[in-house]
């Protein structure tokens, strides 16, 4: 049996004396979309920074069985992990396909058909590639924040509240990129405190509340 | 006629003027400090031109230009330098700190040279050669042209390779979101680097500009950075084409007020002016206006 | 770490004494004059330690005030024979009024800017020197500066000299000990490490960074006069950059507090040409190196490295004592906020706010991100101004006032994240909220101290505090000016469940002696029981304002929260 895509072990994480996350263990299989379900304040951001290297943390962390505890952001991204933050953060002054490229590998062969891979999946943003990033709309960014993270065609997508400040009618297209992530037999976690949102998109869902995980079910929980 | 003669005057000193910001800008823009040894690296450029120009064969009338590649690949490795030494170190303390160590590296480069060279000022070949020609019923100083198109092919250098390449769009990447940034693999250090090298380059290109029209002495460096801050502040704190429109405003001001009256006149009421733009428009001519009341 | 110097004042009296006897009997003429300089520079440098150092802004205009005293003594003294009780104050004076010109715009400037400007003005003093030749004497200066008469004591070159200037330096040091209060250099720290917090607790940023730029430029005008009674001639070089060069290396190689530090600094500095004499024209270089030496590696300067820190006591951990100490009785009052708006940029941050809050009320706010609870934090306290509405504290309208000003008309808050400098006790921390309040109770520091359990902890220094006794700190600071309104943000966020308890139970207490509580918190858990209202924001409105059972029963809350299963 192969080690599931990503695996945590007992992950804590400190910063200036806050415990933001203690003894939190999961796991993420390759396909499927993880949920990490929490409040404000739950230690969600936190966590995902901690994978993404961003953040101090004791434990193990296993990406395919390998180790990676121990390895600084740039190596974790070689390694196959992209962060999609809170509030999207794109590049304002840089259009849609520079975000893009910039994302995207060495090789500009390589990188430029990436681009038009995310552009097929992304059409909003096909549409208007020369338009810089400040002037997109909320939903619009996040797709690019997401077509983003795709250019590397990571192993392991973290993406922090993605459904974050959207209208209702957007996030669904929103889910939709996700499913597609996690079809191109990716793993997607993905930290949300919107239930409603996450749902209908979960292989599985995890409750963190205060720092610790605590309960595991396969749909969201219903008391 | 002497306005055209002025306004190429201006224009000359203005682009010369434009590579000092810029680069200035550059490094600003990967770090968030200020680089107070700035001024030191455009001496630094023009007296690596003075010293490199020995090497070539005296009475050939060599263009200056000649020097131009030399005196970049020095003053970027000097910009190397200056970023190891004075930012890296202290990369995560307050960035008061890095005003006081570029000052300190400013200081070693100053008096280095001057005691390498003298104190006297200096001057460096002519850039492709001595007189002027007629246009047009004007008589044109070569010196100013060749100052303006290579300023122009720099900065136009410097734009390609911002605008189109990959290093170019990490690099605007980093000045914008640098944890972001680093969240998709860029590698902050490196470009922290490139943006001393490539900054310390320009203020190099520009002293070798203005080395022979303007000569060239080792205390300069104090009013050549206060100029490009003044630019800075003018054009808007971060904004390269900002700090380039700064820098040529700079130089008209400059020329025009001093063949009205004289140099110190023209110097002194530029910085009333700068005094004066500060205590209007706190947070510079283009800034944001502040919601909090201190 | 306070300006009071204890441990060291031992040190300075040797140096002091060695100084003294080297002086009388080992000195040549030549050692004397430098030894003089030295005296000069510690004047300068102790100016610069005010606004450097404590107030930590770069001013580089240090240069310039030395300049302008230089050249009003040297003018006055060499074309009018002006005597030396004149000339000393108005060269003060002068530097002085100059700085006071600028002082009140330059000073509201970031730093990057306040760097500028202090920079072109003192190009602008140096192009005056140089230029106006016939009062300055332009490049060359003026030559015949008389030495120091006063009456009919004449104080020539050598000993005498030496002995004026020192006692003048004496005096500037009896003046910046008198200065720099314990209270005051609490305040600066505050200012300096917290600028966030510091006006809600009395500190007026703006009044402690004039009065610290107005200082520095007296004492650079003291010492400016003074250089140039000891050269007799004045020149453009005292308006020269080299001055502030000299003046931030001493400064920063010495150490940028106290009087030891400028002393040490000055002794250097002013001695290490001799020293280094046989580097020729690469002294300078030399003192380039040394100045980015010592901040990478001795940013504290040489003052932290030699002198063991006597002032790190173990920190002296009292009893707990008996149970619980009770809170003292607030005034009781009303807060009302009508309408309130605020808009940054494109975002309506807050919309039509309107809440009231009555003593003994323990009002929580909830709501999404951007709701716009810190917004709401913020102008209720004054660190912004609503575009619309009114803020009414009892009788007072406090709308248009700044954070500083409804400090100390009762109205107290923490942050979100504690706002405390890692150096200064958790007695200091209290005492000077206190002090600057001037609205406290009244209270000794142990009196506001104990209610809190904090007394076991008093002689801590902040930053060796675990994070929940800090959340306690923040809290026992705001109480201890005497407020009777206290918004807290978030206050039990990061905090175990214990800990959450224990500043419930501070809240109800406080709520039970009249205070009225504004609390912002995410956690629900910790607000039901123990809010008396529950008030929900979405997108900068209220959406709901009733008991918290009600509020979490409404659909509209409910639906901010996307119908999170925990309510």
């Amino acid at each position: 049996m192969t080690s599931p895509r990503l695996e945590i072990q007992n992950l804590s994480v400190t910063h200036n004396g806050v415990t933001a996350v203690s003894g939190a263990s999961l796991s993420a299989k390759a396909g499927n979309i993880t949920v990490l379900l929490g409040a404000n304040g739950a230690g969600k951001s936190s966590l995902l920074r901690a994978l993404i290297g961003l953040a101090a943390s004791t434990g193990a962390i296993h990406l395919d069985g390998q180790d990676i505890s121990g390895q600084s952001t740039e190596d974790r991204i070689r390694n196959g992990i992209a962060w999609v933050p809170e509030g999207r953060r794109v590049f304002p002054g840089m259009t849609v396909a520079e975000n893009l490229l910039v994302a995207g590998p060495e090789r500009p062969a390589l990188r430029a058909a990436r681009m038009e891979e995310v552009f097929d999946l992304f059409p909003q943003l096909a549409a208007r590639p020369t338009d810089r990033a400040w002037q997109l709309s909320g939903g619009q960014q996040q797709m690019l924040a997401i077509g983003r993270a795709l250019m590397a065609k990571p192993k392991l997508y973290l993406l922090d509240e993605p459904s974050l400040g959207l209208a209702p009618r957007i996030t669904g297209a929103v889910a939709d990129s996700l499913r597609a992530l996690a079809a191109g037999d990716s793993a997607v976690l993905v930290a949300e405190q919107n239930v409603g949102f996450v749902e209908p998109l979960a292989d599985r869902t995890l409750l963190l509340r205060n720092g610790e995980i605590v309960s595991a079910d396969r749909r969201a929980p219903s008391s | 006629m002497l306005i055209a003669q002025l306004a190429l005057n201006a224009l000359a000193l203005g682009s010369a003027y434009a590579l000092v910001a810029i680069g200035f800008v550059l490094v600003l823009n990967a770090t968030t400090a200020v680089n107070f040894a700035h001024g030191e690296s455009v001496v630094a450029g023009g007296f690596a031109a003075v010293a490199l120009a020995m090497f070539l064969p005296p009475d050939l009338g060599i263009p200056g230009l000649i020097l131009l590649p030399g005196v970049l690949v020095v003053t970027a490795v000097l910009g190397l330098a200056i970023g190891a030494l004075a930012y890296l170190p202290i990369r995560n303390r307050p960035p008061v700190s890095v005003f006081v160590t570029t000052i300190a590296v400013g200081i070693i480069i100053a008096n280095s040279l001057n005691a390498g060279f003298g104190a006297a000022p200096q001057t460096a070949p002519a850039l492709i050669g001595v007189g002027s020609f007629e246009f047009l019923g004007a008589r044109l100083s070569r010196q100013s042209l060749a100052i303006i198109v290579t300023a122009i092919v720099l900065i136009g250098g410097l734009a390609f390779v911002l605008q189109r390449t990959q290093l170019g769009r990490q690099f605007r990447a980093c000045s914008q979101d640098p944890e972001m940034a680093r969240a998709l693999g860029i590698r902050l250090t490196r470009i922290t680097m490139l943006a001393f090298a490539l900054g310390t380059a320009l203020a190099g290109a520009a002293g070798l500009l203005l080395a022979h029209q303007f000569f060239i002495s080792p205390s300069d460096g104090g009013s050549l950075i206060l100029k490009a801050y003044i630019a800075v502040v003018i054009g808007g704190w971060g904004s390269l084409r900002g700090a380039a429109a700064g820098a040529m405003l700079i130089a008209i001001f400059e020329i025009g007020v001093a063949a009205i009256s004289s140099q110190p006149v023209a110097e002194g009421l530029l910085y009333i002016v700068v005094l004066l733009v500060l205590f209007v428009r706190p947070q510079g001519l283009f800034g944001e206006p502040q919601q909090v009341r201190a | 770490m306070t300006g009071r110097i204890t441990g060291r004042t031992g040190f300075m009296l040797i140096g002091g004494v060695a100084l003294a006897v080297y002086a009388l009997f080992f000195a040549s003429s030549y050692d004397q004059r430098i030894l003089t300089l030295s005296g000069v520079y510690v004047i300068l440098v102790l100016g610069y330690q005010f606004i450097f150092g404590h107030a930590g802004a770069l001013s580089l205009a240090q240069g310039a005030f030395f300049g302008t005293g230089a050249y009003v003594t040297g003018i006055l003294g060499s074309q009018f024979g002006t005597g030396f009780l004149l000339t000393f104050p108005l060269s003060i004076a002068v530097a002085t009024i100059i700085a006071a010109i600028v002082a009140v715009p330059v000073l509201r400037l970031q730093t990057h800017y306040f760097a500028l400007a202090t920079l072109a003005l003192s190009q602008l003093l140096f192009l005056i020197g140089v230029n106006w030749e016939s009062i300055t004497g332009g490049a060359n200066g003026l030559s015949g500066v008389p030495g120091i008469t006063i009456g009919a004591w004449s104080f020539t070159r050598g000993l005498p000299l030496l002995a004026i200037v020192w006692a003048i330096v004496g005096l500037a040091m009896v003046v910046a000990y008198r200065q720099m209060t314990p209270r005051r250099v609490a305040a600066f720290t505050v200012m300096r490490e917290t600028p966030l917090a510091a006006p809600s607790f009395g500190i007026d940023a703006g009044m402690l960074r004039l009065r610290a730029f107005l200082l520095s430029a007296a004492f650079g005008g003291a010492a400016g006069a003074l250089f140039v009674h000891t050269n007799r001639v004045v020149s453009p070089d005292t308006l020269g950059f080299g001055v502030m060069i000299t003046c931030l290396t001493m400064t920063v190689v010495g150490g940028r507090f106290g009087i030891a530090g400028a002393v040490l600094g000055a002794l250097l500095l002013t001695h290490l040409p001799e020293w280094f004499r046989f580097l020729d024209a690469y002294y300078l270089v030399a003192v380039g190196v040394l100045l980015l030496a010592s901040v990478v590696f001795a940013p504290n300067g040489i003052v932290s490295l030699l002198a063991a820190d006597t002032e790190r006591r173990t920190p002296a951990r009292r009893p707990a004592g008996p149970g619980p100490v009770p809170f003292p009785p607030a005034r009781p009052t009303h807060l009302s906020a009508e309408n309130l708006s605020k808009r940054y940029g494109g975002v309506q941050a807050l919309e039509a706010v309107t809440l009231h809050l009555e003593s003994g009320d323990i009002a929580g706010v909830i709501g999404p991100n951007g709701a716009g609870k810190t917004t709401l934090a913020n102008v209720l306290t004054g660190q912004a101004i609503p575009n619309t509405g009114r803020i009414q504290l009892g009788d007072d309208d406090i709308t248009a006032q700044a954070a500083h000003g409804v400090a100390r008309k009762g109205l107290a808050r923490t942050f979100q994240t504690p706002q405390l400098p890692e150096g200064l006790r958790v007695r200091d921390v209290v005492e000077t909220a206190q002090s600057y309040t001037r609205t406290g109770t009244g209270l000794s520091v142990e009196a506001a101290l104990a209610p809190f359990g904090l007394l076991e902890h008093a002689e801590t220094p902040c930053g060796a505090l675990p994070h929940g006794v800090r959340r306690r700190v923040e809290i026992c600071r705001a109480v201890a000016t005497g407020p009777q309104i206290l918004v807290l943000d978030e206050p039990a966020a990061g905090l175990t469940p214990d800990e959450q308890a224990e500043i419930s139970d501070i809240c109800t207490r406080l709520a039970g002696e009249g205070l009225a509580i504004l609390l912002i918190d995410h956690n629900v858990e910790f607000l039901r029981p123990l809010a008396t209202r529950l008030i929900c924001m979405e997108a900068g409105r209220v959406i709901a304002d009733a008991t918290p059972a009600e509020t979490l029963a409404d659909p509209r809350v409910r639906d901010a929260y996307f119908g999170m299963n925990d309510l």
